[in-house]
């Protein structure tokens, strides 16, 4: 057999631990279930992130990402009087530079873990792993269900606008790859040559 | 304000390839220790040459486990290493460490709290596993033992490094870790949960 890691369908995904997870001592917990799901470590580190790096994370300069944020925190509100209460107007775009700038002050409120894991099929494999962005949507036994309960009304309430939700993961491989990159560059890369001696006759 | 303690936990590279990172991050998580550095990384030989460090009570110590287990055993160390001496069997050892911490990539960490450095001994347990209490991480997830690993010429499959003292706790850190990669300055709800219930 050859190497493994050359097979087309073993994936990297990328994995953010946020500043709520981190805090509540969930790190264990999270790094446990990605391991029983026969994914392999590859990359980690604990940081403080700064709001210069959320902003390549996500386009957060890019008008029409922002304008979706917007769009999807208007839907969360189901009422427009509230939107404008809350944001003294009601558009998109100007919504959405508002919810990105919460949700990069919320990321880089404390110390966050990054990591990157490979696997067969990693990527789809951590996204429904992970459940619904937000965690009271989530499936049961999904990692936001389970150790996460927030909700957009809740969000709204105590005026966050972003949802606690524990993790960021890879949305797709094209994805995960460019997250990897924006994270683990220098000296910093990678290290899969290794087997998980648990999985390895499986394989 | 209480006083706390950093020390130095290496998940070594047997853990890592058994996948069992996660749940020793859970137990010195759930005791309510803080974790405050990480790195996932290949340590250089000169790293681990430097950890391990040769000073004469250092080797002493690596060896004596051996001399120790042995003799509970009626084992003569001379017919197994050609020499009775701590010290010398002590550097045979170390070399072994280092091929160890060297063969792979470990999750290195630090971890704070008040008298960390012993809440985290006591919850690693002993470095045989095999004499390791049950609850322990070593007694929980190995059963190997030094003498095995003196047969087979390797360092014993003991899951973790832990700092043994505060000298040795400071030494660790900094050659781990850059004084930028510690980020101890954040609100940690498992220690404020402890001083809720005053």
């Amino acid at each position: 057999m050859n190497n493994r890691n050359d097979y087309p369908t073993i994936e990297k995904t990328f994995v953010m631990i946020k500043p709520d997870g981190v805090a509540r001592s969930l790190v264990g917990k999270i790094f446990q279930r990605l391991e029983e799901q026969g994914l392999k470590l590859i990359a980690a580190r604990m940081i403080t992130a700064k709001e210069a790096q959320i902003s390549i994370h996500y386009p957060g300069n890019n008008k029409k990402w922002l304008k979706g944020v917007g769009e999807k925190t208007i839907r969360n509100y189901n009422n427009n009087k509230s939107v404008i209460e809350d944001f003294g107007n009601d558009n998109p775009l100007e919504i959405g530079k508002i919810v990105y700038k919460n949700m990069s002050k919320y990321l880089c409120k404390g110390p966050i873990i990054i990591s990157v894991w490979e696997g067969n099929h990693a990527v789809e494999r951590v996204r429904k792993l992970a459940g619904a962005t937000v965690p009271t949507f989530s499936e049961v036994g999904t990692i936001r269900d389970s150790y996460a309960f927030d909700t957009p009304q809740l969000a709204i309430r105590s005026r966050r606008i972003v949802f606690k939700n524990l993790i960021h993961i890879s949305d797709s491989v094209d994805e995960a790859q460019r997250e990897i990159s924006i994270w683990f560059k220098d000296k910093y890369k990678p290290l899969n040559k290794y087997e998980r001696v648990d999985y390895i006759d499986i394989l | 304000m209480v006083k706390t303690q950093k020390t130095l936990v290496i998940i070594k590279h047997d853990a890592v390839m058994r996948g069992l990172i996660g749940e020793v991050i859970h137990r010195f998580e759930r005791v309510g220790l803080k974790l405050i550095a990480m790195e996932f990384l290949a340590a250089t030989e000169d790293m681990g040459d430097k950890h391990y460090a040769s000073s004469k009570e250092n080797l002493k110590r690596f060896g004596q486990h051996t001399i120790d287990e042995y003799k509970q055993k009626n084992i003569d160390p001379i017919k197994k290493f050609g020499t009775n001496k701590p010290i010398e069997l002590g550097k045979i050892i170390k070399k072994w460490n280092v091929e160890l911490i060297t063969r792979g990539p470990v999750l290195a960490m630090v971890w704070e709290g008040p008298d960390a450095i012993e809440i985290v001994r006591k919850l690693a347990g002993d470095t045989s596993p095999k004499k390791a209490l049950a609850g322990t991480i070593r007694g929980d997830f190995s059963w190997d033992n030094y003498e095995i690993a003196n047969d087979e010429l390797r360092s014993v499959y003991n899951i973790l490094h832990i700092s043994g003292n505060e000298e040795e706790a400071e030494f660790e850190i900094n050659l781990w870790f850059s004084k930028d990669e510690i980020v101890s300055d954040y609100e940690h709800y498992a220690h404020k949960a402890m001083h809720k219930m005053r």
